[in-house]
């Protein structure tokens, strides 16, 4: 049999890792890819990624940065590690110098899959007794690795292996490699969610890609919105269509098998803190399985929609039940994937929404999205009113025709929020690419933060903005804490503003702003709208950190383009 | 068939305490002639290798291969039962059970479970040694507690006038060193100076569990790994340990 060597994958990690201009690092990977037998693709897909195994599994190695300095303490010397860990800071760094200094009895090569399969055997420890044969685990690993393996097999043991590898990167490489077509691999990777299979299948042929569907138990990733200014201009392009309540919740996917209930998040992760929102689940979806979306709302004791920021005291690990007792919620649900073993993700809005209403038992906890159907503009905007007076936030509204896209954004659905004004654009949501040191009063945190808008067609993070106001002190105090600092601007960001510290685009904020201006400074949609200027917000205030949705589901290049041109044509107006 | 009998717990504790400070799990080997363990710890940093000869036993039957493995932590707690002048047999019971019996003052039997784990061979380190010295175990390890006053780390050199020891940290050095002919040194054989850094803690897991009154044996070279031997008695049985060097 053929067997990956681990060696082999690491030495294509150090050259990614210095590799500038992402169509390099897609020739790279595609090369390790090929070079990978198709036994050992899942575990390299996953290792690469950062990821053990499938995000919405929520596998983790819960291995602590001092367990690892413990060890490689017991390799060279306690004060020798601490004195290296002060000036790489980086605990693979560390391991690189203690295991090119260190000589051991006997060692063999290391092979992928003797990694992967000891890095599963450590995430499964759990007792008493599994810090210690986690310990024993990693020592195993390292006593046969060089030193270049030790520096990759620390940082991915520890969650820190940032290659600036994106899954659409690795799709990219898998379509170079294998023949399948990006999009053919996008929609496998929107349908199962699971990068490593959309690689095993890629590496089996196109017809293996192309017959891949949904399952109960694994995340879809949900269908996105495009965004219109008025109910006119909705209906002038769809016509007559379904208008829903937009509600200020967690968009939830939740999966049902028999008596078993699966809550997953926007962003694919499998959530355990609404017991509540299982149990209505399982008691008012009358099917032997099914994968259905709803709203999960807090409500008050009187049924009232509360906002989104109430809902965030159930994002929690601890006391779920008190939390539950305290902020209960509701499920609003709006649409069907599959029930009882069919796909009916293909069907029509219209069907899907039929059978919803066949499927939900409604009760004190659980309905259907409010929903009106019409071709008349000012129906919409009476709805409209509605919804903001029953605590949403606007409308989405519907294409009757239209089939559910997994990871899709399109005019299938168009989100409609309360009326714009000039002085103010629509909130967005932008990832957190970097932080500047704070002064005075927030001396010794970050005072302000560079923030960045998805390109979809360059998949990357660009610049658009720096952003110091509308934060609390709570918020300057907590919000460094999920941030991942690393040494230099990562591969996947482009920005004209670099900030003092780079952190891993990870992190997303809601912010509003006064305006978008031209910017000789931001690159986004760089000589798109002028020649050498790109845009940029201007007086952006924060709203809240929204832990429910990843870099990859922030604002894009392409929707502050389009939110340019609205301002534009409102102002001359 | 497997039956084993020593007249004190003293080998089996001695056995037990050193590869239990590098290792959880081991497997003993019973050959016809003799018994023995080899184990590693999992950085790879040491190894224990016992080889215990059927003569040293009071009592010897085995007229099979048998490997059993054990949960080092298990064996502990039954030798630590037993009096100074207990005797322990050993023998294998029913349901892939050890059966331990100490008896001299009053009987007792325990029985432990044996593991399922895959019998793997560790093999020795492929080494060439250009030194040796024999010392007093307890001069060793006076030197030792000596070099970690300061140091987690001591390195050792040999030559022809004596060994010397020395270790440094941040917060000093500290040096010891012991002539050739003196009684703290009972033999060594040296052609040119050798000289090798080794780390203090993993030196102590093994002399920590021997009997003090003992001489040991250490084998080296430049930036090799040590082999540390004691005699567990005047019939060939001997425990080694062997460590690798640290290089700075």
């Amino acid at each position: 049999m053929q067997t990956m060597l681990y060696d082999k994958v690491v030495e294509k990690y150090s050259k990614i890792e210095n590799t500038a201009g992402r169509l390099k690092i897609i020739d790279i990977l595609a090369e390790l890819i090929a070079m990978t037998p198709p036994d050992d693709l899942k575990p390299l897909v996953y290792l690469t990624t950062g990821r053990l195994a499938p995000s919405y599994t929520g596998l983790e190695l819960g291995v602590a940065e001092k367990t690892v300095l413990k060890i490689l303490s017991s390799m060279s010397s306690a004060e020798t590690v601490a004195k290296m860990m002060k000036k790489h800071g980086d605990a693979g760094e560390v391991a690189e110098q203690v295991v090119g200094r260190r000589i051991t009895l006997v060692s063999e090569p290391l092979t992928l899959n003797r990694v992967y399969s000891t890095l599963l055997k450590i995430a499964g420890q759990t007792g008493a007794n599994s810090v210690k044969v986690k310990g024993g685990l990693i020592s195993g690993l390292l006593s046969d690795a060089t030193s270049d393996e030790a520096k990759y097999l620390v940082r991915s043991i520890l969650g820190e292996l940032r290659l600036g590898v994106a899954d659409y990167t690795v799709l990219e490489a898998l379509t170079k490699v294998y023949g399948s077509s990006r999009e053919s691999l996008e929609r496998a990777y929107n349908l199962t969610s699971d990068l490593g299979l959309v690689a095993e299948l890629a590496a089996a042929g196109p017809k293996a890609v192309d017959s891949v569907t949904i399952e109960v138990g694994r995340p879809i990733r949900p269908m996105l919105a495009e965004r219109l200014e008025s109910a006119d201009a909705v209906i002038g392009k769809i016509g007559e269509s379904a208008s829903e309540y937009k509600l200020d919740g967690e968009r939830v996917q939740i999966h049902k098998d028999g008596d078993v209930i699966k809550i997953f998040s926007r962003s694919l992760e499998r959530i355990e803190h609404y017991p509540d929102a299982e149990a209505l689940a399982r008691e008012n979806i009358k099917a032997a399985s099914a994968i259905v979306e709803a709203e999960c709302v807090a409500v008050d004791n009187d049924g009232k929609y509360l906002p989104f920021q109430e809902l965030m005291h159930r994002r929690r690990k601890y006391n779920i039940k008190e939390a539950a007792a305290k902020y209960p919620v509701t499920l609003n649900f709006f649409d069907v994937l599959l029930v009882n073993g069919a796909v009916v993700m293909t069907k029509p809005y219209f069907e899907r929404r039929e059978i919803l209403e066949y499927i939900i038992t409604a009760s004190r906890g659980t309905m259907l999205m409010p929903q009106l159907i019409t071709d008349d503009p000012a129906e919409v905007e009476g709805f409209m009113l509605k919804s903001l007076a029953a605590g949403g936030e606007g409308l989405m509204i519907k294409q009757l025709g239209a089939a559910y896209t997994p990871g899709a954004r399109g005019f299938g659905w168009i989100k409609l929020k309360r009326e714009y004004n000039t002085s103010q654009v629509d909130s967005m949501d932008l990832v957190v690419l970097g932080g500047f040191h704070g002064k005075g009063k927030r001396a010794g945190t970050f005072g302000a933060y560079l923030l960045g808008a998805i390109d979809l067609e360059k998949n990357q993070y660009i610049g658009v903005t720096k952003i110091g106001t509308g934060f609390t002190d709570q918020d300057l105090e907590e919000t460094p804490k999920l941030l991942h600092p690393v040494q230099s601007k990562p591969n996947d960001v482009e920005s004209g503003m670099t900030p003092d510290v780079w952190v891993e685009p990870t992190v997303v904020m809601e912010v509003v702003a006064s305006e978008i201006t031209l910017s000789p400074t931001y690159t986004a949609a760089f000589n798109i709208i002028r020649q050498n200027t790109g845009l940029a917000l201007r007086f952006p205030r924060f709203m809240r950190i929204r832990q429910d949705k990843t870099a990859q589901d922030a604002t894009t290049v392409n929707e502050i383009i389009e939110m340019y041109k609205l301002q534009t044509k409102k102002m001359s107006k | 068939m497997l039956q084993v009998l020593t007249t004190t717990p003293e080998t089996w504790s001695t056995i037990v305490r050193t590869a239990s400070s590098i290792i959880e799990e081991v497997n003993f080997e019973f050959h016809p002639d003799m018994a023995s363990m080899r184990s590693m710890d999992p950085s790879h940093i040491a190894l224990v290798n016992l080889e215990w000869v059927a003569p040293s036993f009071e009592k010897y039957i085995c007229d099979s291969e048998n490997i059993l493995s054990i949960r080092l932590a298990d064996l502990d707690k039954i030798i630590k039962r037993a009096d100074a002048n207990d005797k322990v047999e050993l023998s294998l019971g029913e349901e892939r059970t050890l059966v331990i019996k100490l008896f001299d003052g009053y009987k007792r039997e325990f029985s432990i479970h044996l593991l399922d784990s895959q019998y793997t061979s560790v093999p020795l380190p492929k080494v060439t040694y250009s030194a040796k010295v024999i010392m007093p175990l307890k001069s060793l390890r006076n030197v030792l507690d000596d070099i970690s006053a300061v140091s987690e780390q001591v390195n050792i050199k040999l030559d022809k006038s004596g060994a010397s020891f020395a270790g440094s940290s941040e917060s000093g050095k500290a040096s010891a060193s012991i002539a050739a002919g003196s009684g703290d040194i009972k033999d060594m054989s040296v052609k040119d100076a050798v000289s090798a850094t080794y780390s203090v803690e993993y030196l102590n897991k093994f002399l920590k569990s021997l009997n003090p009154a003992k001489e040991i044996s250490l084998e080296f070279g430049n930036k090799m790994p040590i082999k540390l031997e004691v005699q567990l008695d005047e019939k060939g049985s001997k425990l080694q340990y062997y460590l690798a060097p640290r290089v700075d």
